[in-house]
């Protein structure tokens, strides 16, 4: 009887904690940016101003949901309005190199660092071009991979062709 | 007795070098090699050596590498379909939509890099660290800026769910290659030749799984609706194309099965309950499609 009594309070703490975090995942939702950027907007429409820029991977809390728009909250406390296809809601692993690859990266520095010295806006680094000189690939198809890589278009161009195009937040 | 100590020393730097191989750690595996090799010389160095390189060969190419290897298959494209687009609004046109493709993938904190290959067969192609190619010959067969968001999207998924780096990783263990990427190309060129040649023929002769082609597909297409386009537009070229099965023999051994690729990417659809009622954008392509 006695054991049945001193178990009832750590009960009713437990069932405590447990309320708490149920009511704390309920009220909080967080997603992430899942696109290379993202534009934070006053109001949800593609003509209100951006109050911030967000990048991939940026932790949100969904405030609340209208139409193809969110609201939500920075963790820095900007709060605003977001179009919708550029979240997930699991945290996106990154692109240009996980955790295993840092790893293997790391332990392969010290060999690594003489073959990727003449790597810059290039495409081709010593290694490709190794493999170019070797497979008997022209100057012309390397001077090609070359000017692939170093073919820029600002963001906000893209921005632009989206706009024009009625995409994305641009949707008519 | 003395060898029975320098013995257990070295097994214990191997125990060291393999920890230090999978923790990532470079300084603990130096150690692991100087205490080595104070007991046991320069052999029980290089095994201790051989013990962190080869758990380093096992984790996942990074991105410097990729870099490397993407940019030797992008030549290898190069080389077999004879070059890309010289028409600077083309290029410009294709970048534009398949960057605004990337910028919603599952994988847009990379570059992507896109050209028009100057051929007439229909095929499109993606290397590593994202390179994609599209030939002449597809774009014509291309009616709307929907079905291209679509293609790239299929090119942009192999890169972002790194396809090709998966053949080539499997390769690597199959050879027994235990170093990988950069520090295996400065050491065996000839070998690092190898493995690019595997990968090339799997990826322009053979063709890469189905499996990959359908999840390129299926992926394609969300990125593709996640910036705005139609969805349905996928279906509609893809059943197109494969009232063409016969015209281009080599596309068709790359990209087997369009009824399952169609199906999956119905199924997607479904699955979204989106309609048709994205954005097309058929006079926007029009436009360049002059210029084929």
């Amino acid at each position: 009887m006695g054991r049945r009594q001193r178990q009832v309070p750590s009960l009713i703490i437990t069932l405590l904690i447990g309320l708490s975090l149920f009511t704390g995942l309920a009220l909080a939702e967080t997603v992430f940016v899942q696109g290379k950027t993202a534009k934070l907007r006053s109001g949800k429409t593609s003509l209100d101003t951006v109050v911030a820029d967000l990048k991939f991977g940026d932790a949100l809390e969904i405030l609340r949901k209208e139409g193809n728009w969110l609201e939500v909250q920075t963790e820095s406390g900007i709060k605003g309005w977001l179009f919708a296809n550029k979240i997930t809601t699991t945290k996106p692993a990154g692109g240009s190199d996980d955790t295993l690859a840092k790893l293997g990266k790391s332990l392969r520095r010290s060999e690594a660092s003489d073959v990727t010295a003449s790597a810059g806006a290039r495409g081709l680094d010593k290694v490709a071009e190794g493999y170019a000189n070797s497979a008997g690939i022209t100057k012309q198809h390397q001077d090609t991979v070359d000017r692939m890589a170093a073919y820029q278009i600002p963001d906000q161009e893209v921005e632009d062709f989206l706009k024009s195009g009625g995409l994305g937040e641009y949707a008519k | 007795m003395q060898s029975n100590r320098a013995k257990k020393i070295v097994i214990a730097c191997v125990t060291l070098a393999l920890a230090g191989g999978w923790s990532g750690c470079a300084e603990i595996q130096q150690v692991a090699e100087t205490v080595a090799y104070s007991a046991g010389g320069e052999r029980a160095a290089k095994i201790v050596h051989g013990g962190g390189t080869f758990v380093s060969g096992l984790l996942p190419i990074g991105y410097e590498e990729e870099q490397s290897i993407g940019a030797a298959i992008a030549l290898q494209v190069l080389a077999r379909y004879g070059g890309v687009s010289d028409q600077p609004a083309l290029t410009r046109y294709v970048n534009l939509v398949g960057r605004a493709v990337a910028m919603t993938c599952d994988r847009p904190d990379i570059t992507y890099h896109f050209a028009v290959l100057n051929h007439d067969s229909i095929n499109a192609f993606a290397a590593p660290a994202g390179y994609v190619f599209v030939t002449r010959g597809l774009l014509k067969h291309i009616r709307n800026e929907a079905e291209l968001a679509a293609v790239l999207g299929h090119e942009i998924a192999h890169v972002s769910q790194k396809h090709i780096l998966t053949v080539i990783q499997r390769s690597k263990q199959l050879a027994g290659v235990t170093e990988a990427g950069l520090a295996y190309a400065n050491h065996n060129p000839e070998a690092f030749k190898g493995l690019i040649d595997a990968a090339v023929k799997k990826l322009l002769d053979e063709g890469l799984d189905q499996d990959k082609e359908i999840e390129a597909d299926t992926l394609g297409d969300v990125f593709a609706a996640r910036v705005g386009y139609d969805p349905t537009a996928y279906v509609t070229l893809l059943t197109r194309l494969r009232t063409l099965k016969g015209d281009d023999k080599a596309f068709f051994k790359t990209h087997p099965d369009f009824s399952a690729r169609i199906g999956a990417v119905q199924e997607v659809i479904q699955a979204q309950g989106w309609k048709p009622t994205g954005v097309l954008l058929g006079d926007r392509f029009a436009r360049m499609g002059g210029r084929l």
